[in-house]
């Protein structure tokens, strides 16, 4: 443990710090905008974390995984609405669909390489759309609104104010951020770093991939299905046109490159950059149509193009290839 | 002695192209067989068939007594067969350390006692200096060490190694050679195709010749130097 | 009826295939999947309403201006950006084609508003009855140029020296610049070629459709699938990945229901793809 502790001190300095920063900094606001950014911030954090696992550690880039968090959101919404079950409960319950259905489609997808997979998890994502969209059961195109006006609280996740939301979607986010540090150094961390690398020779090396890749898969479809009942619970009305989208699939992907791929840290740097970006260029530009994404698309280009590796490699020194000295290699091996 | 591996009627086609044509021969535990023959003849498909990259189209592959075939190539390097590639397979983004890590976690559950064993391993192949380096920055000759020390961190008991000399100078080739000893040494057998002739004789027990997918020769060094047929197809177009 | 389906299919197939082979292209030279082609092609049907509205020429005759036009915006956008993402990772040159279809859709939708609009006139109307088959000339139009474009740039691939080394490029990066092609031209040759194909399909898209910023999003989405389908890199694959993707979306559309006609193409590469992971045609 102490061990971990030195190994580790400049991660858990730099996380106590910020984490009192994120919980302080709701003190010092007034108005409900920024804190509106902010939670939604904490639910891209949630979901470039979640897709990270998949998309950056394993390497497996997929582009549909607004599937898992439609299912997610619509969990929580039919099981509030149609059922009146606790958002507590029900976002478990989407999690555990989720990943049944990561489970099913990924035997089939994950054989698939490259441009192929992000394509087919695509189409999957655009079918899961199209059904949500004509199944009455779940409100089809009008969605679910299952705002509880008699009774908010704990209960219902429902809450008059934003305070509550930001600070229990904040918890998620610390856990599953830890959760990822965690597995960061893990085995399995280092087995889907392998298989990103090189497949065949991660295969040889006794790792079975098609195994390891699908547990990524299912991981990854249980946060984003998480952040989904987040979402839904916090806006209260979903359509498949606001949780289904291709674009929550790229943007997904982008939070995280942004941020930086296959790092712990990363997906929740992209999301702060990306989110801001996003929600200060609407309500700056939203007057003319169109505007507010005109600028939010040309500052994404500008930010990948000059930063492929996205913003953390601002802050790492970029590794130098580097020989031990003999006295240097005498004191590692030790 | 018991032979670990089995090569019984090994025979692969890629379409209408007989690659191996009904292959038969065994290793001998500790011992080290060399692999040899012309190029296209067949070595470097008959290892992807040992090690599980393709399968047969007919035939057996035998391991410790157990029919490995049909099986994967994780499974086979769980029942402790190592291989390396001809052209190496290291994964680059990952430092050198890292890359035998993963492969050391094959036979360790916990990442501290791998860290260790990986230590040992890169210790005896020399890569001591190069840990913190990307794996795509080493030049060939490291990069073929590291391929050993991937395949020895998933602590085998066989070891194929695909051509691990080709590109090396002297020096480096006496390194090698030194390494592949120390290998046996520690108990592990070992199957090397190679070009270098000079290092197949000296180190192998026995030579296992192959010419245009089929098993021509089969014996100690100084047997298949000798095999007429072996200097005809092969020995014999080398010193023309 | 089946056959007035198979031919309705081909109609949207033929326009499908035109995107799906510029997506192909950039695919097999240079390996990024361009999210920016439905936009193109949304781009060229603007043009051809502009030039009939201003000019009032027909769409037909637009055709060669759109293509020059929509080449040097191709010529453009590589230049300025797709050159330089080459060298970052693959996902980023993927999310960059996004965000830049993002970019010109609302840019669009500034400039010109979302209102939907149409060509008024054009010189072929009317229709063709066969009995068992009625052809309504508006649509054979697209059809016509679809297998026009397709033959052209087969010969321009096979038979020129310009094409032989931009398929070569595709095939081998590291050989091509030891032997002395230039692979940046070829690039920049390339995604000019395949923005022009998607511009003339949205002069042939817009003599029976309607014209919208975001009209090119579902045809984007389908042209990716038919490339997926036809196999990597093959343009020939693309051509036909198309046209099968235009003839299940008729049928499902027909025979089902409307919505589900995305599930049906979903379905149908889904299937592809599970037999033959690499598509149809691909190696």
């Amino acid at each position: 443990m102490k061990n971990y502790i030195e190994a580790n001190s400049h991660f858990i300095i730099k996380f106590l710090a910020s984490l009192l920063v994120a919980i302080l900094l709701p003190l010092f606001i007034k108005t409900p905008f920024p804190l509106h950014v902010m939670i939604l911030i904490c639910i891209w954090a949630i979901m470039g974390m979640g897709w990270n696992f998949i998309g950056g550690y394993a390497g497996q880039v997929s582009n549909g995984h607004a599937l898992f968090y439609g299912i997610g959101a619509y969990a929580c919404g039919i099981g509030m609405k149609n059922f009146n079950a606790s958002p507590w409960i029900t976002m478990w319950v989407g999690v555990i669909i989720s990943i049944g259905v990561a489970f099913v489609l990924g035997a089939p997808l994950l054989r698939l390489k490259g441009h192929y997979f992000a394509l087919a998890t695509m189409a999957i994502a655009e079918c899961g759309r199209i059904i949500f969209l004509n199944w009455n059961y779940v409100g089809g195109a009008t969605g679910v609104d299952f705002l509880n006006k008699a009774e908010p609280g704990w209960y219902t996740l429902q809450f008059t104010s934003k305070y509550p939301y930001y600070y229990i979607f904040l918890t998620f986010v610390v856990l599953i951020l830890l959760l990822t540090k965690g597995l960061d150094k893990s085995k399995f961390g280092y087995y889907l770093r392998a298989i990103k690398a090189n497949e065949d020779s991660a295969q040889s090396v006794g790792i079975n991939t098609s195994r390891y890749k699908l547990l990524a898969f299912m991981l990854s479809a249980g946060v984003v299905s998480l952040a989904g009942s987040l979402y839904a619970n916090y806006l209260q009305y979903i359509d498949p046109s606001i949780v289904m989208p291709l674009n929550v699939s790229m943007m997904i992907c982008l939070v995280t490159v942004m941020g930086g791929i296959g790092t712990v840290i990363g997906p929740v740097i992209g999301a702060i950059v990306l989110t801001v970006i996003s929600e200060y260029t609407r309500a700056t530009f939203s007057s003319i149509s169109g505007f507010d994404l005109f600028i939010y698309g040309a500052l994404i280009i500008i930010i990948v193009l000059f930063l492929p590796n996205g913003l953390i490699s601002l802050f790492r020194r970029k590794q130098k290839i580097r020989i031990l000295t003999p006295l240097e290699m005498e004191e590692r091996m030790r | 002695m018991n032979s670990i591996l089995e090569i019984k009627n090994a025979t692969k086609k890629f379409g209408g192209l007989i690659a191996n044509d009904n292959i038969t021969f065994s290793v001998q535990e500790g011992e080290i067989v060399g692999l040899v023959g012309p190029n296209g003849a067949g070595k470097t498909t008959l290892f992807n068939s040992v090690s599980g990259a393709h399968s047969l189209t007919s035939g057996q592959v035998v391991f410790n007594g157990e029919d490995i075939t049909k099986k994967k190539p994780y499974e086979i390097c769980k029942l402790g067969v190592g291989r390396t590639f001809q052209i190496p397979q290291s994964l680059n983004e990952m430092s050198v350390f890292e890359n035998v890590l993963v492969a050391a976690l094959n036979r360790h559950g916990s990442i501290s006692v791998a860290k260790e064993h990986t230590q040992k391993v890169i210790a005896m192949c020399g890569l001591a200096s190069f840990i913190y380096m990307h794996a795509g920055n080493l030049n060939v000759m490291q990069k073929k060490r590291l391929e050993i020390a991937r395949a020895l961190a998933t602590e085998p008991k066989l070891l194929l190694l695909d051509e691990t000399m080709a590109g090396l100078s002297g020096v480096e080739r006496k390194e090698a050679i030194n390494l592949i000893q120390r290998i046996k040494i520690s108990g592990i057998t070992i199957l090397m195709i190679e070009h270098v002739m000079e290092v197949v004789m000296n180190v192998s027990d026995r030579v296992v010749v192959l010419t245009s997918g089929r098993l021509l020769a089969e014996g100690t060094p100084e047997e298949v130097t000798q095999n007429q047929q072996v200097i005809n197809a092969y020995l014999g177009g080398m010193t023309n | 009826m089946i056959i007035q389906c198979i031919f309705e299919g081909i109609v949207i197939g033929s326009i499908l295939a035109l995107i799906s082979m510029g997506i192909a292209l950039i695919w097999g030279v240079m390996n990024v999947l361009s999210f920016s082609q439905g936009e193109f092609l949304m781009i060229g049907m603007y043009l051809t309403f502009f030039f009939n509205k201003n000019l009032g020429l027909d769409p037909i005759i637009s055709i060669p201006f759109t293509a020059v036009i929509m080449f040097a915006l191709g010529v453009l956008v590589y230049k300025t950006l797709i050159r330089k993402a080459l060298k970052g990772p693959i996902l980023s040159q993927r999310l960059i084609t996004f965000a830049l279809s993002m970019v010109l859709v609302n840019g669009m939708l500034m400039l010109v508003t979302s209102e939907f609009r149409t060509i008024p006139k054009v010189i072929f109307t009317g229709t063709v009855d066969f009995g068992f088959l009625v052809i309504s000339k508006e649509k054979l139009v697209p059809l016509m140029v679809s297998v026009l474009v397709t033959g052209a740039l087969f010969l321009f691939m096979n038979k020129t020296n310009i094409g032989k080394a931009i398929r070569a490029t595709s095939l081998n990066k590291d050989a091509e610049e030891l032997v002395g092609i230039d692979t940046e031209f070829s690039y920049m040759l390339a995604f000019g070629i395949a923005s022009a194909i998607a511009g003339t399909a949205g002069c042939v898209l817009s003599y029976y459709y309607y014209i919208t910023p975001t009209v090119g999003t579902s045809f984007l989405l389908f042209g990716l699938i038919a490339v997926a389908l036809g196999g990597f890199g093959s343009i020939f694959g693309a051509y036909i990945g198309g046209l099968l993707m235009g003839i299940v979306d008729v049928f499902a559309g027909v025979y089902f229901n409307t919505a589900f006609k995305y599930v049906a193409v979903c379905a149908l590469f889904m299937l592809v793809v599970s037999f033959r992971p690499k598509g149809l045609f691909g190696k």
